[in-house]
């Protein structure tokens, strides 16, 4: 039989009312995350409608990630033929070689059909996909200069192939390694959203994000 | 377990498990600051690094915090007319050929953002939108057969760079703010006129400078100790953008600016050498002496900050 005693009683008084304020939790939300899951989405989910790119920068320098997606939409031409047209949209993005600072994310609205880095997709073996802006103290004070660019050798991710799809969380990070260009390497990962729990006692991030700006195109109405 | 102190005063009889509770929670801090005991850093000392995440060859986030930008700013009535009349003088370009109506236009919008992290890290980055619109050549003095460009276009590559509305930081996130000024490009040339009265005569109006398109900053309405304006610039004190903090895990925070884009019109120079200003009956421009009017370019606007 377990004897409490009034020593006992204090401290589990303490994990009961130990809220001090809204959250009556002892830990971070981010922290319960990391152990447990459950507390917010990793995965934007497809009623949300977006792909999350998350770029981590493992190494030692400022790099800028050139990341596209690319759409395509069947559309008519002028002559009535069905043709592919094909959009890309590319965002350039800079992280730092601190913690938490060196991964930045992006949200792409689905449908999206390849994404990759560098402008060109299409050529990752040469076209530069990140760009190295050497080792910074001071995310302030960053080169204006664009850096050196380096292929990223990876292959696009490809939806129609199954790589990935609407909802998922594809990853990009780059370590450093005498194996790759420039003394980096770039690996690709992907988090399926299928994966992932669907209820969550924190917010739900992606959803909200949606809302959020469908709200501001009915106040443009 | 029950275990005993000794000291040198009476025994006390100490439950070693919830002494160490006690001491976690007090160390947890309810949530408090000293909740950051407990980040991702502290949790890989206690699990060995691969506690939790022993499946997947890279880490997840803990969390993620989207900061996201709408741009709801629109050109006022008066220079969309005039952005209308370039248009038809074929001196307008950077218009997205899907547009089909100018009062569709969205100005350019640069603004510069902080992320700060709870462990005091953090990243700047910049969001743009809006369209690239610009006036296109302007001429100033007598026409001649050969017309020379006289201000000469600068060319600005944030009117072509890639727009960014949107970004996702890891958690977790403690502050976000705007880190600078938010700039908007007026698209057209603004005119500086003199205005000369002689004793006998027409007024006589000059040019004394012409400012290219350009990017510029949005700034606060000056007031004085009452608070009272004393020059209105583009936003209230009372709109100014403050920082968003206290995010949770999971939040999204959302910055709306809204507001119009706007410039003085003034009545053009005398004899202009060109005919497109010689046939407006008001160009964008001020008087020199209209301090007023120079403070209210590029327009008005109101910044709304959300988290959510």
């Amino acid at each position: 039989m377990l004897r409490l005693g009034r020593f006992g009683v204090l401290p589990a008084l303490l994990l009961v009312f130990c809220g001090c304020g809204d959250n009556a939790s002892l830990f971070s939300d981010s922290f319960r995350n990391v152990i447990s899951g459950n507390v917010v989405p990793l995965t934007p989910g497809e009623p949300s409608q977006f792909v999350l790119v998350r770029m981590v920068n493992n190494t030692r320098q400022a790099i800028e990630f050139v990341v596209t997606a690319q759409k395509q939409a069947l559309t008519l031409d002028d002559q009535g033929n069905p043709v592919i047209e094909s959009t890309d949209e590319t965002l350039r993005m800079r992280t730092f070689p601190v913690e938490t600072a060196n991964e930045v994310g992006a949200l792409f609205d689905c449908p999206v059909t390849r994404i990759g880095l560098g402008e060109d997709i299409n050529r990752p073996f040469s076209e530069p996909g990140i760009f190295l802006l050497g080792e910074v103290d001071d995310p302030g004070n960053l080169p204006i200069g664009g850096g050196a660019g380096v292929p990223s050798n990876v292959f696009p991710l490809d939806s129609t192939a199954g790589n990935f799809g609407c909802g998922d969380t594809l990853i990009y990070r780059v370590i450093e390694s005498h194996e790759g260009t420039g003394s980096l390497k770039v690996e690709t990962f992907v988090l399926p959203w299928s994966t992932q729990p669907t209820e969550f006692t924190g917010p739900h991030t992606f959803n909200n994000a949606r809302i959020f700006l469908e709200e501001q195109i009915v106040e443009e109405q | 377990m029950l275990g005993y102190a000794h000291g040198s005063f009476a025994r006390l009889r100490v439950c070693w498990p919830g002494l160490a509770v006690v001491l976690i929670a007090l160390l947890a801090g309810c949530n408090l600051n000293l909740a950051s005991l407990f980040n991702p850093s502290f949790v890989d000392v206690v699990a060995g690094g691969d506690g939790t995440n022993q499946l997947a060859s890279i880490e997840n986030a803990s969390g993620h915090v989207p900061v996201l930008f709408v741009n709801n700013t629109r050109f006022a009535t008066e220079l969309t007319s005039y952005l209308e009349e370039l248009q038809q003088a074929g001196r307008l370009s950077g218009i997205d050929p899907e547009i089909t109506d100018l009062r569709q236009l969205r100005p350019r919008v640069r603004m510069p953002v902080r992320v700060t992290f709870s462990n005091e890290n953090f990243f700047t980055f910049e969001f743009v939108d809006g369209d690239g619109v610009i006036e296109q050549d302007v001429f100033s003095g007598a026409e001649t057969d050969d017309a020379e460009l006289v201000v000469d276009v600068p060319t600005d590559s944030r009117l072509t760079e890639r727009d960014l509305t949107r970004l996702v930081a890891t958690c977790d996130v403690a502050q976000v703010e705007i880190d600078g000024n938010v700039q908007v490009f007026v698209p057209v040339f603004l005119r500086t006129i003199d205005v000369a009265i002689p004793d006998f005569g027409a007024v006589v109006r000059t040019v004394e400078q012409i400012d290219p398109p350009q990017f510029r900053p949005v700034l606060a309405d000056e007031v004085n100790d009452d608070l009272t304006v004393t020059l209105t610039r583009n936003y209230s004190i009372f709109d100014s953008p403050a920082p968003v903090e206290g995010l949770r895990c999971g939040a999204v925070v959302g910055i709306v600016l809204t507001g119009e884009v706007s410039v003085p019109f003034t009545g053009p120079e005398t004899d202009p050498g060109d005919a497109f200003i010689a046939a407006q009956d008001e160009v964008p421009g001020y008087v020199n002496t209209d301090n007023t009017a120079v403070a209210t370019v590029p327009g008005r606007f109101k910044f709304l900050f959300q988290a959510r």
